[in-house]
């Protein structure tokens, strides 16, 4: 029963499947200025909300590690440590998303 | 009276004895200190392709920056450091017969781990590598951006402890995305 119990537990801690934002995208040649300057505005902000649920998520890590000692819910606890990294992964991907933009704002004498 | 006590007794003890060997095998699973990936291990050996590399590729290339890794804590969990990630890229680029001699560097490149996506625990542990692979050409203009996403499972019947399989499933997520990065360089057309 307990091995049947752990079977179904672990089964379940696979990790989180997502793709990061590609620093190219489709469509990105045809871009006019004031189209890239809202994306990267809009990416400025998306990448602050990321970076505070990734603050969260760690916090949350820590405390269910310490939890992890508890006899009975301890194991429980270990294995819903979230480990997909996926709120610092897409951050990080709008910082590269960014420069992307940046450079191509560049190129084109885009107005600051 | 007695003889059904013993027999109590010996459920008792049974029942304990098993759950106690359950318990070790669980934990045998679980525990481990846990080691750094070997970047000996997420390089790519020289290997036959239909498609080579352009030509100016060959002997033109270097790892300029490595940034996003992170250390291994051992009793946390294994992570890719920037310099294994490095040493692992010199190291594919000089099977392919790609790096530049030393300031024979026409297409730096520089490799963001933007993080692996990891399972807290399981049987067969799947990683997915998530990085930015960013080529310049010698005017440093960028040449190639790649998001590469590579995901590689490492069975239980690879390691028994979990913090081994989840090194090796590092290991091989990384190993995978140099491949896809190389399979991009293959099939671009550098000036």
């Amino acid at each position: 029963m307990p091995l049947a119990v752990v079977l179904v537990f672990l089964s379940g801690c696979a990790a989180k499947n997502f793709a990061a934002i590609p620093m190219t995208q489709p469509g990105d040649d045809a871009l006019s200025c004031p189209e890239i300057k809202q994306q990267i505005d809009g990416n400025t902000a998306q990448e602050e909300v990321f970076l505070r649920k990734d603050k969260g998520v760690e916090q949350e890590n820590v405390a269910k590690n310490v939890g992890g000692v508890l006899p009975g819910i301890g194991l429980v606890l270990i294995g819903s440590t979230n480990l997909s990294n996926e709120e610092q992964v897409e951050a990080r991907s709008l910082v590269d998303r960014n420069e992307r933009l940046s450079y191509l704002s560049k190129s084109r004498e885009c107005p600051q | 009276m007695i003889g059904r006590m013993r027999n109590t007794v010996g459920k008792v003890t049974l029942l304990r004895s098993g759950q106690v060997l359950f318990a070790i095998v669980v934990l045998a699973g679980l525990s481990g200190c846990a080691m750094s990936a070997d970047p000996a291990a997420m390089a790519i050996a020289p290997q036959a392709s239909d498609q080579p590399f352009p030509q100016p590729f060959l002997h033109a290339m270097c790892v300029r920056n490595v940034s996003g890794g992170e250390d291994t804590n051992p009793l946390w969990v294994s992570k890719v450091d920037d310099k294994g990630f490095r040493a692992a890229m010199v190291s594919s680029l000089d099977s392919a017969e790609l790096s530049g001699s030393t300031g024979g560097c026409s297409y730096p490149i520089d490799i963001n781990l933007l993080g692996l996506s990891q399972p807290a625990m399981g049987f067969d542990m799947t990683v997915m590598s998530h990085v930015n692979y960013k080529v310049y050409d010698s005017s440093g203009q960028p040449f190639l951006l790649e998001t590469i996403d590579a995901p590689y499972t490492a069975k239980f019947s690879d390691a028994f402890a979990g913090t081994e399989r989840l090194k090796l499933a590092n290991e091989g997520s990384i190993r995978k995305s140099i491949q896809m990065f190389f399979d991009k360089l293959r099939a671009s057309k550098p000036k």
